[in-house]
């Protein structure tokens, strides 16, 4: 499984900087970097909206690509 | 009425917030046996699968009522203060289908089954008012299951503090506008099924459009009216007596 990410500006307060991860092709998740407002957790990536296996999810990574270590794994455990 | 212990008064205080009380009603209460125990932050009360002999009181501090999922995530389901008997249900269900936990360090009284049977067999008054006092409890359950299932989220928080401040503020635990509510970001996110990335956003929500102002554990209430109608408040499910409903 290979995902693919795309950077995007969210219309999502201060929290406006987001990622768009693509598997084959088809949206599968919403991610957003964490602002100053969340103090501890600033810089962290925080899953907004996800589809399909990840429907429902809202998790937060150390950084952009433990987050998608974890939808690839996911997404793997999906199909097997 | 005569030396009622200052515990004693929590609950009778508790009682007539839904219920007036006789004075054999406030005597037969004052008498009840507690076994005092304290309990540290983030500990159980009483556990899912215990099958408890005695029924407990909050004296001090703050409890929830949760239940844990499939994947560890719990849900807390009701929040209690000072006065409030969470688990009066196992007077008549066995086996506790959900736990009771401190969320600060909290004090707490047992009261046997037997006394509060004995209690109750000899004055059927009191025994009344407990059962309303739990069926009030089913009463704030509904309320909460339609706030995590249908309300949107900045709703369902506003909900929450409207509810904790009405509620604290009918046992006299408030200093208005200002009332001490120890709950973490995580403790709220599991109370109304949001993430606590959710739950920062939408506390700093309502501080911006000045409807509460928070330092720590301190809440105070900016903008009450308006607070009840962003939360979509109406308490006529705490089923408060007139006198002390808001």
């Amino acid at each position: 499984v290979t995902l693919t990410v795309q950077p995007v500006g969210l219309a999502n307060g201060d929290d406006n900087e987001g990622a768009l991860v693509f598997s084959g092709g088809l949206l599968i998740a919403v991610l957003s970097r964490l602002s100053p407002q969340h103090e501890k957790s600033e810089g962290r990536w925080f899953l907004e909206c996800g589809f399909g296996v990840v429907s429902d999810c809202h998790e937060e990574f150390a950084d952009i690509d433990a987050a998608i270590a974890w939808l690839t794994s996911q997404t793997v455990k999906a199909r097997s | 009425m005569s030396a009622v212990s200052p515990d004693h008064a929590k609950l009778i205080r508790q009682l007539e917030t839904i219920a007036s009380l006789s004075e054999a009603d406030c005597l037969s209460l004052a008498a009840l046996p507690f076994r005092l125990k304290s309990i540290s932050e983030n500990r159980d009360i009483v556990r899912e699968g215990d099958r408890p002999n005695e029924s407990c009181l909050i004296l001090e501090g703050l409890a929830c009522r949760y239940k844990i999922v499939a994947g560890g995530r719990r849900q807390i389901l009701s929040f209690h203060f000072p006065g409030d008997m969470p688990d009066l249900q196992s007077l008549y269900l066995d086996t506790m289908d959900h736990s009771i936990a401190a969320l600060a360090p909290t004090r707490v009284a047992f009261i046997a089954h037997d006394a509060l049977n004995r209690m109750t067999a000899l004055l059927p008054s009191v025994g009344r008012v407990l059962a309303k006092h739990a069926l009030v409890d089913g009463s704030i359950l509904r309320e909460w299951v339609a706030n995590v299932g249908r309300r949107p989220a900045l709703e369902r928080i506003a909900h929450v503090i409207c509810e904790c401040f009405v509620r604290m503020r009918a046992l006299g635990l408030v200093q208005q506008p200002t009332f001490e509510l120890p709950l973490t970001q995580a403790e709220i996110g599991d109370a109304t099924g949001l993430s606590n990335v959710h739950v920062n956003r939408l506390m700093q929500q309502l501080r911006r459009q000045g409807l509460i102002a928070t330092v720590g554990k301190i809440h105070s209430i900016l903008n009450w009216d308006q607070l009840q109608e962003t939360a979509d408040f109406r308490p006529a499910y705490l089923h408060l007596r007139a006198a002390i409903a808001p």
